[in-house]
């Protein structure tokens, strides 16, 4: 069984791809101070596994860097599930059993054990719409898991996503500056990345999420 | 039993763009105005440059109201009506004019008289069939002073094409004429905004920089746009977008005449023995309370305007207030600006940050710009191009048919290509038609138990053909400049948005209008409307600006006949 720390930092991911079991967690600063106090997500153990391969396979770790592991996108959707995406609780945990289900049936393994190119194989089935015995429109569920994945491999780090700022790295965003220049707009512009989410700006109010609580405003 | 409030001279009920704007007159006419607002103040605190709050989950906190109050859709009336995912306002002092993309314009002189214009130019038989179409009840010169109070007194940043007689093809050429220029230059474009519009000069059209109630330098003691990139969507963390609740709304608290009240939801409007309207009736900290008033403006946008007269009943108006003859959610649109076009380019753009603000427009294909003679159309659109590229919107981005939508090659894909693309918005032409309405949903209900709007309304074939026509424009702009693939977005269909018009059209004759052309009720002369509900065509442009224009105006005539109105 494996423990949520363990699934979320990709050590599951890296004894299925047949690597060394190395806890990625003690060498992710990232990891740690997200999930250090303890807080808990919307997904069961199992479900956040499936739901991190998944993500591992939208937005792949390669050749070219980082990936949607690194960025804790599966975090994120666990963290909004209990939060602002609670109403789609009901429907990730119908959809990740629908997966896991037809990855047994059509590979005789949990979707977390097949090799890549088989869950690419078995995604690619989701996308286009299981049989309606598996699930009542699995192309729908699959557009939100690739819209949920993306927000939470490029979202600011503040929800849990973005880890490390990979996902930004990744497509050249770079980051948050309050002041822009002619300059920095111009064509082919080449920006020195600004790791720094919003949100370490104390002047903002913090939105209620990631176990913060918003501070009251005006009376 | 509920608590009933001193009387005061004029209760609005919504205070965003259109009723945040008509205090400020009211109240400098030594009026007592009550302003009645579902939503809280926000400051700047609430502007971090977030965008999952404001774009991926459009201001939870903040749109409580209007989220139990979604209108449902259905294109015609053979088909059910389904309920849609967002509300697209936000409930707040300001509204809406806190958090949108601040383009800020006049409509052309043409949309005022879209009738008699395209009969005296084509011939009756061009208007489109099955429009209710009429011409307004006024025209852009009588408009013109309010447009101009309604800049100066916002801070609207742009660069005027035609000064009296005078044009200047710096700026539009095509619009109409106005009295001074802009309070302020427009806001700085960029490098590539200079490449499209090299382009469009090349291809003969006349591009120009469009107007936006943003600062482009220090304006009334607010600062400049710093170009952060999360303006569309979010506010302002400078206050440099010019949004009611920092510009007119300040100004008529300082008269001492204005009350605000938050967090109220507005349930019905009542009415005295003769039909006059004598209140407003909210809820508040779940006590009911009743704000009497001798006249009131309902200014809570066009689905709340629409749904409120319609579940304020009365003897006198079985029906509805001021529905009598039957009008009130009829000649509904909404803004025909899906049909868009994407672009790529082969080098980065330099699109992270920028507003909407910063882009480049073309009209030579809007309204009646161009001759019509050989179309089989009336009116056009504006084509507009800008970036404000975000992170997750950039990851989102189309991949014009060159790689998948995940994996291994999409990743490399949208690593080349993140900052080379960009979209055109083209605003249409929209026509009011005799299927488009709204009314009220019988199934579903909002939290209060209340039926929220029934929008049956779908482009019809005029908005259609305006669309490949202006899409074809579009796609020959981007590759004059330089773009090596583009992709047309689907039409869709007229559902919940943020530039819906008409439900209380403003007319001369009681029969086919709800408001006259001041913008008060034939049937209620102490009720008045503020919104793009009483607009009767869309124009190709946003509607904001006109919609705060018309307000200024409705309430400067309540000022000019107090003395009849409040007797």
């Amino acid at each position: 069984m494996y423990s949520r720390r363990m699934v979320i930092t990709g050590v599951v991911s890296a004894v299925t791809a047949g690597g060394c079991m190395v806890d990625r967690r003690d060498n992710d600063p990232a990891a740690q101070e997200h999930m250090g106090d303890g807080r808990t997500g919307a997904l069961t153990a199992s479900e956040l596994a499936t739901l991190v391969a998944i993500t591992g396979r939208l937005i792949p770790s390669d050749e070219s860097g980082a990936g949607a592991i690194e960025a804790h996108a599966a975090y994120y959707i666990d963290l909004a599930l209990g939060d602002a995406l609670a109403p789609q609780r009901g429907l990730y945990s119908t959809g990740l059993a629908a997966i896991d289900a037809y990855a047994r049936l059509k590979y005789g393994t949990a979707f977390v054990a097949l090799p890549p190119t088989a869950q690419d194989g078995v995604l690619q089935v989701v996308e286009r719409g299981l049989p309606s015995e598996s699930m009542e429109d699995s192309a729908a569920f699959f557009a939100l898991l690739r819209d949920h994945t993306l927000q939470g491999t490029f979202c600011d780090p503040y929800y849990g996503g973005n880890a490390g700022y990979v996902g930004w790295d990744m497509i050249g965003y770079p980051g948050l500056r309050m002041m822009v220049t002619h300059d920095e707009q111009r064509v082919g512009a080449q920006l020195k990345p600004v790791h720094a989410s919003a949100y370490d700006d104390e002047g903002y109010h913090r939105p209620q999420v990631v176990g913060h609580t918003v501070p009251k405003s005006h009376e | 039993m509920s608590a009933r409030l001193p009387e005061v001279d004029v209760a609005i009920v919504g205070f965003g763009a259109a009723g945040g704007v008509a205090a400020l007159p009211l109240a400098e006419a030594g009026l007592r105005i009550t302003a009645i607002e579902a939503g809280d103040w926000l400051t700047a605190r609430d502007y971090a440059p977030d965008e999952i709050r404001y774009v991926s989950r459009g201001w939870p906190e903040v749109s409580r109201k209007i989220r139990g109050e979604i209108p449902t859709h259905r294109p015609n009336a053979l088909s059910e009506a389904a309920p849609q995912h967002r509300h697209p306002m936000m409930n707040a002092v300001g509204g809406t004019s806190i958090h949108y993309g601040a383009m800020s314009w006049r409509l052309n002189p043409w949309d005022f008289k879209v009738v008699s214009e395209t009969r005296r130019r084509y011939g009756h038989s061009r208007l489109p069939h099955g429009s209710t179409v009429e011409d307004w009840p006024l025209d852009y010169d009588e408009l013109e002073p309010y447009y101009d109070l309604v800049e100066y007194a916002l801070g609207v940043s742009g660069q005027a094409g035609r000064i009296g007689s005078d044009v200047d093809s710096r700026g539009n050429v095509f619009e109409g004429p106005r009295r001074r220029p802009y309070p302020m230059p427009p806001l700085r474009s960029t490098e590539f905004g200079g490449i499209l519009s090299s382009a469009a000069t090349g291809l003969g059209w006349h591009p120009f920089p469009g107007p936006a109630a943003i600062n482009s330098e220090v304006y009334r003691g607010r600062a400049p746009c710093m170009y952060h990139g999360y303006c569309t969507g979010g506010g302002c963390p400078v206050d440099a977008k010019g949004s009611t609740a920092v510009t007119t709304i300040p100004r008529a608290l300082k008269t001492g005449n204005l009350e605000v009240v938050t967090r109220a939801h507005v349930t019905t409007i009542e009415v005295d023995a003769d039909g006059l309207v004598k209140g407003v009736r909210y809820l508040r900290d779940g006590a009911e309370c009743f704000q009497p008033a001798r006249v009131v403006l309902l200014a809570g946008y066009t689905y709340e305007n629409i749904r409120l007269l319609l579940l304020s009943r009365s003897r006198a108006f079985p029906a509805g207030l001021a529905n009598n003859h039957r009008q009130v959610g009829r000649h509904y649109f909404s803004h025909a600006y899906h049909a868009g076009v994407l672009a790529l380019f082969p080098w980065n753009i330099g699109g992270w940050y920028g507003l909407a603000g910063q882009g480049i427009g073309v009209d030579d294909w809007a309204d009646d710009n161009f001759d019509h003679a050989d179309r089989d159309f009336i009116g056009g659109g504006n084509i507009w191009v800008y970036s404000e590229r975000r992170p997750i919107g950039a990851a989102s981005m189309h991949t014009f048919d060159r790689a998948p939508t995940w994996g291994g090659k999409w990743k490399r894909f949208v690593m080349t290509n993140a900052d080379r693309w960009v979209t055109s918005l083209i605003q249409k032409t929209t026509l009011p038609y005799e299927q488009n309405v709204v009314d009220l949903d019988p199934v579903v209900r909002d939290p209060l138990g209340r039926p929220v709007c029934r929008i049956t309304a779908d482009f019809m074939p005029n908005e259609r053909r305006i669309a490949s026509f202006t899409q074809d424009k579009a796609e020959e702009w981007f590759r004059a400049a330089g773009a090596v693939a583009t992709h047309r977005l689907p039409m869709g269909t007229m559902g919940p948005t943020t530039h819906a018009f008409g439900g209380t059209r403003m007319g001369n004759d009681p029969e086919t209008s709800v408001v006259d052309r001041w913008g008060l009720c034939h049937e209620v002369p102490n009720l008045g409307v503020l919104g793009a509900s009483v607009m009767g065509t869309s124009g190709s442009k946003n509607p904001t600006e006109t919609v705060q224009a018309l307000a200024w105006r409705t309430a400067d005539h309540v000022v000019r006949n107090w003395s009849s109105l409040s007797s």
